[in-house]
């Protein structure tokens, strides 16, 4: 019966009394003195008993993904609705089985009559009802209130006018704001998981803004949009002259040009009404011009694009955010920070506090780097002078102190940030100490601390063995924790690529399937699968990859 | 090492409060909000952890604690106090997701782990880290097992469950759940022992 040959006798012994210990009786002596001396004796059941006397209930969530308090609370709100929800359901439910009784003592339309005024009366009953009073059996309750959204911007890059005037850093936005980006963009927030980036040349307004529905008028041009499938609130949809499209969680973008409009899907899901055609669903990957009925997949180059714009959206936020201002002379200066392009100068943002890497290029070659520290709600301005500092060519960056003689800053608000350039106390912070700092986030679940504090290693010792193996980290912490498997990917490739054959090859080869397979490339899941199977044939993996290829061939 | 070999009824933890558990659950039957959040809240890491463990990782275990948690809150004005709150509610998690998981065929989700970066084993291989990266391996292994198997052995070994209570849980007869555990942990050891990293991070402790 035993597949499992124990190189000892006495192992087995011991394995049945752990079994056993399962029904409760307690160790006799002689099984304890047993036990002792031969977790001495045996490497194999003293690092079984080691190990599995960690995973033992501990109050944390175990394998499951980490919460922040934030999600948790949010976690916890919809178990609540849906419980309420349920209820609700049941209520209803209950007041409709009322119909076979009643049937038996009226007739017809009497009993008709009869079942909808209890229902209208139920219904009353569970509006009135306030929460937290006693409803017998079944609780109905009203739903959460759902407060009115309120959006803002959250990026101006370049000269953007919003409702006929030039745009303001976190400019409000409310219904029937008209938004035209000309040579610039702009990225809004519109409150309850919502985020658009209204592309160049591009026309917006929003239609309706209410507790009920958020629907934003595309009239030109093209917008991105990222939609958090855990919101809960108004539904919200896109209105173009040809279709209206209906988002429920997903990353999309719209492109009107006048003669079509094209709808493209890098996440989830989207729904389309049109007046030509039946309501219709674009899924993951898929591309389609509204009114006709062929589907496109999505271009390399477009999911490329998709990718640098959520790591654009994934720096911004509507709160507790630190406004930064970024000038340049002259203009046109492209901006990124923490290696993700944002925009170009003149560029209003407001972005998570953390420590930052903000870098601005002219021509494609890199001319100034800084490192900033931005506190919670403060402001920070810069303006730099790169008149005639380019030569074609020259990528290197400028050094701090020439940053500083070109740079007039202000800071307009307290807390101060503060400059730092990662020469300035490479002596007194060693890597292992920046590793150990991500470690402590990362252990108490502080993602967004963790991945900058890798950035911070990887960006003051890029050359250290420490930095290598964090792209591993950063890359698992963008694909379990942040939902963001195409950058989870750059990650994971830039360590294979480094590094090639490292201790953790094998970890970042697997990190690189399951990037692809959350990201619907079957093609590429498949092809690295094979190779993964061909690299590490004896890895723990092996058998569900060889299932999963079967599934895919 | 020794708390492997203990179970969780001996420990007493689990007995205490069940007069108040009792109260709480009928508070939030008739609908008490603050009583039903405070359940949610107390058991948040436990569901979750439950159904990620028999769900073995996969995509919908989130969905599958959220059920569980629904089921809980509905059948609240049932709870008798004759066990600890946990146990019972342990209990509807497991019958919740064991349902959805003999729905679908099963197609194996992956846990990925937190890489040891080189050199570095010693320096992350401390406290709660440690204990994470050692627990996310060993979800690895279980998720090996069959269903039923993975079940049996994550309510002994985690949750510290006698067989008994095993059997109660999951409407199987104390000689089924034995053979689960006896060839379950056979399995798991199997692993175990055949795991560089996790013999690296043990060492290093």
């Amino acid at each position: 019966m035993n597949k499992m040959n124990y190189s000892n006798p006495e192992c087995k012994q011991v394995h049945d009394i752990w079994i056993e210990l399962g029904t409760g009786r307690p160790l006799t002596r002689r099984e304890e003195t047993l036990i002792e001396s031969h977790l001495e004796d045996c490497e194999a059941c003293r690092l079984e008993a080691e190990a599995l006397d960690m995973i033992r209930f501990d109050g944390s969530a175990g394998p499951a993904p980490d919460l922040d308090d934030i999600t948790r609370r949010r976690r916890i709100d919809s178990i609540l609705a849906d419980a309420d929800s349920h209820a609700q359901k049941k209520a209803a439910r209950s007041v409709v089985s009322v119909n076979p009784f009643r049937k038996r003592i009226y007739t017809g339309m009497a009993a008709a009559m009869a079942a909808a005024a209890v229902a209208l009366i139920a219904f009353a009953w569970i509006s009135l009802e306030s929460p937290g009073q006693n409803t017998g059996a079944v609780t109905a309750q009203k739903q959460p209130d759902v407060s009115l959204p309120a959006g803002r911007t959250v990026l101006l890059s370049g000269p953007v006018r919003i409702s006929g005037g030039t745009a303001e850093a976190e400019n409000a936005i409310t219904e029937g704001t008209n938004i035209a980006t000309g040579k610039g963009k702009t990225v809004i927030d519109l409150g309850t998981g919502i985020t658009l980036l209204v592309m160049e040349q591009s026309r917006i307004s929003i239609g309706s803004m209410d507790s009920e529905n958020i629907d934003v008028r595309l009239h030109k041009g093209r917008i991105f949009g990222q939609v958090d499938p855990a919101r809960r609130g108004p539904e919200f949809s896109v209105s173009t002259s040809r279709g209206k499209v209906r988002v429920v969680g997903t990353v999309f973008s719209v492109f009107n040009d006048d003669d079509k409009v094209r709808v493209s899907v890098f996440r989830g899901k989207v729904s389309i009404d049109s007046d030509s055609r039946k309501p219709e669903k674009v899924g993951i990957g898929q591309c389609v011009v509204i009114g006709r009925r062929e589907r496109e997949a999505l271009s390399e180059e477009e999911k490329s694009k998709a990718s640098s714009i959520l790591d654009t959206l994934e720096i911004l936020t509507a709160s507790n955010s630190s406004v930064l201002t970024i000038e340049s002379m002259p203009s046109g200066a492209d901006v990124k920070l923490d290696g993700a392009l944002i925009g170009s100068t003149p560029l209003m943002a407001s972005v998570r506090p953390g420590h930052r890497m903000l870098e601005l290029y002219r021509d494609d070659a890199r001319s100034v780097r800084e490192y900033l520290e931005l506190a919670p709600d403060s402001t920070l301005s810069r303006t730099f002078d790169m008149s005639g500092m380019i030569q074609p060519g020259n990528s290197a960056p400028q050094s701090a102190a020439a940053q500083s003689a070109a740079a007039q800053s202000a800071v307009e608000k307290s807390p101060s940030p503060e400059r730092k350039h990662p020469a300035a106390d490479k002596e007194s912070i060693r890597p292992v100490d920046l590793l150990a700092k991500a470690q402590t986030m990362r252990a108490t679940r502080k993602w967004a601390e963790a991945v900058e504090a890798y950035h911070e290693l990887i960006w003051r010792f890029p050359d250290s063995a420490e930095a290598r193996s964090t792209l591993v980290s950063l890359g698992t912490i963008q694909l379990e924790q942040m939902e963001a498997p195409l950058r989870a990917l750059e990650y994971f490739d830039e360590y294979l690529s480094k590094v090639g054959s490292g201790s953790l090859a094998q970890e970042a080869a697997f990190g690189r399937i399951m990037s692809l397979r959350k990201l619907g490339e079957t093609g590429r899941e498949l092809e690295s699968i094979q190779n993964f199977i061909r690299d590490f044939p004896s890895a723990i993996q092996i058998p569900r990859l060889k299932e999963r290829l079967k599934e895919l061939q | 090492m020794i708390a492997l070999m203990q179970i969780k009824g001996e420990s007493g933890s689990k007995i205490a409060g069940h007069e108040s558990d009792y109260e709480l659950t009928q508070a939030a039957a008739a609908g008490n909000r603050k009583a039903r959040r405070q359940i949610v809240d107390r058991l948040f890491n436990r569901v979750r952890a439950t159904a990620t463990y028999i769900a073995a990782g996969h995509a919908d275990a989130e969905d599958y604690a959220q059920m569980s948690f629904i089921e809980i809150l509905q059948s609240a004005g049932s709870f008798r106090g004759d066990s600890s709150l946990e146990s019972w509610a342990e209990r509807i998690t497991v019958r919740t997701v064991m349902r959805q998981v003999k729905k679908q065929r099963w197609r194996g989700q992956y846990v990925i782990l937190d890489p040891v970066p080189e050199g570095r084993q010693e320096s992350m291989a401390e406290g709660a880290v440690a204990n994470r990266l050692v627990s996310k391996r060993i979800a690895e292994f279980l998720n090996v097992l069959k269903p039923e198997k993975r079940v049996a052995v994550t309510l002994q070994l985690v949750y510290g469950y006698s067989i008994a209570e095993i059997a109660e849980m999951t409407d199987t007869s104390v000689y089924t759940v034995r053979y689960q555990l006896s060839t379950g942990r056979k399995k798991l050891r199997r692993l175990i022992s055949k795991d560089p990293y996790l013999k690296d991070m043990l060492e290093d402790e």
